[in-house]
């Protein structure tokens, strides 16, 4: 009775140590993963902001941007009739996609049918809530303006951000 | 009892299976995990290679190179296209050499926005793009022609020759007679159908035939396309190309009714042709219809060229 007592004492010592081990080496590769996950995280948004960077850069020569006579012009008109479009959702890699009429200054508006031309943003893309701080960049924005009789560029900026990772 | 035997209590005997399983699934994880932080590697070396493809992409230039791409070890990248959808999707997976395996290919990387013709498998340490302006009649997007083999271009047009020394693609070479090609370059041929052709161009057909494929038919700029990439790939990028223009004529044709209410019809003669012409790119059923459509497109752009004024889109 007493040796049966003894071995089941060294098998229950034995369990434990190896739990224990168990346990540790899990806790090791849990601070690992989460290390690891963390700078993967920092790489993914690191690619993310270079994209979005490398977008903006290249926006205006998009085709739906474009304005025909000035290279890195955007056209305005092409924007506007564009933020209807929803076959263009997700077209580009953005959470986030706005240009802004900054000179002349104007009350502060986002364009629909009734006021354009005589507004002041254009909201392409509005995904979510948090996509981090967008990235901008000063552009010439032309269109045609029915009170001048033709075409006239403004300076705008353009604002992108693509998602933040949770 | 023998006391010179082994005496193998309970207690090792446990040991020895606990410490058998934990080593096995110590093992089994490592595995696994190293073949998940390779995918992870792939995956990364794709996006990187998507990032160095936008500013390739960009510019109002007709075409435009750069240095080739260089790879820490010898790649492979899979070049993948599918035609569904609104734009369809152009995606990149990237393998690398690993002592002497390959590795299992990384996550694609997708995007809508671009069209990259290439044979669905490029492999190389180097890898070399160009972009060309690709339009009908109006700019629908920036093609990107990649390619890993050597290429000998045999009597080619002099519009084709000058644009390949101006780009200065320096693993195309140019040629009179094929014979003097490098063994391993693909062989196009422009003049001639030599058994000895990977690709036969016929200029007046506007068609490429890779050897042993059907022909593929290309309009303009897209005679790249059709010499350096896969024929499925060709005919899938054209519908997404086509996909896009379609789409393009449309926000014109958009365009062109918000200026004329604003200006008492400035433009309006041109939607009609627009909406046309979006159908017939929306329909195309593979590049042997690229011909009517482009027709479409000139009648298209000589009425805009008569136009005086409100023009809605650049030459």
């Amino acid at each position: 009775m007493k040796k049966i007592k003894k071995g089941q004492t060294k098998i229950q010592e034995m369990a434990f140590v190896l739990i224990a081990i168990v346990i540790f080496f899990s806790m090791v590769a849990l601070v690992y993963f989460s290390i690891r996950l963390s700078s993967l995280k920092g790489d993914a948004e690191t690619q993310r902001e270079q994209s979005t960077k490398e977008i903006i850069r290249k926006l205006s020569d998009i085709p739906e941007f474009s304005w025909a006579d000035c290279s890195g012009c955007i056209d305005m008109d092409k924007v506007f009739v564009l933020k209807g479009k929803s076959s263009y959702n997700n077209f580009w890699a953005l959470d986030y996609l706005a240009i802004e009429k900054i000179y002349p200054n104007r009350t502060k508006s986002e364009c629909t049918n009734a006021n354009y031309p005589e507004c002041t943003t254009i909201i392409l893309i509005n995904k979510t809530g948090s996509y981090g701080s967008p990235t901008g960049a000063f552009v010439s924005l032309c269109g045609y303006y029915k009170e001048y009789g033709g075409i006239r560029c403004e300076l705008g900026k353009i604002y992108a951000s693509a998602k933040e990772i949770q | 009892m023998n006391k010179r035997g082994v005496e193998f209590s309970f207690g090792w005997l446990f040991a020895l299976v606990v410490g058998a399983v934990i080593i096995f699934l110590a093992i089994y994880a490592a595995i696994k995990f190293i073949g998940s932080e390779k995918s992870v590697q792939e995956t990364e070396s794709a996006k990187q290679l998507e990032s160095i493809l936008i500013p390739i992409e960009t510019g109002t230039e007709e075409g435009k190179s750069t240095a080739p791409i260089i790879f820490p070890a010898e790649t492979r990248v899979y070049n993948e296209c599918n035609s569904e959808g609104n734009f369809g999707e152009q995606s990149i997976r990237v393998s690398t050499l690993f002592g002497k395996k390959w590795q299992e290919q990384g996550l694609p990387v997708v995007s809508y926005n671009k069209y990259i013709f290439s044979p669905d498998l490029m492999q190389s340490k180097e890898m070399y793009v160009f972009s060309k302006q690709f339009k009908m009649p109006f700019k629908a997007a920036n093609i990107l022609i990649m390619w890993s083999d050597k290429y000998c271009f045999e009597n080619p047009s002099n519009e084709i020759e000058k644009e390949i020394e101006e780009l200065k693609l320096n693993n195309v070479n140019i040629t009179d007679d094929i014979t003097t090609c490098d063994k391993k370059s693909r062989k196009v041929c422009f003049a001639s159908e030599s058994p000895m052709c990977d690709v036969v161009v016929n200029t007046r057909a506007n068609s490429a035939t890779w050897k042993g494929k059907q022909p593929v038919y290309y309009e303009g700029s897209l005679i790249y396309g059709a010499i350096f990439s896969e024929p499925e790939i060709y005919e899938c990028q054209i519908k997404r190309l086509m996909k896009r223009a379609s789409e393009l004529a449309l926000l014109y044709n958009s365009k062109s009714e918000l200026i004329a209410s604003e200006s008492g019809g400035c433009s309006s003669d041109l939607q009609g042709e627009l909406k046309s012409l979006a159908a017939a790119e929306m329909q195309i059923n593979n590049s042997a219809d690229l011909r009517n459509i482009n027709l479409l497109a000139e009648e298209l752009n000589e009425k805009q060229k008569a136009m005086t004024s409100c023009k809605i889109w650049g030459d």
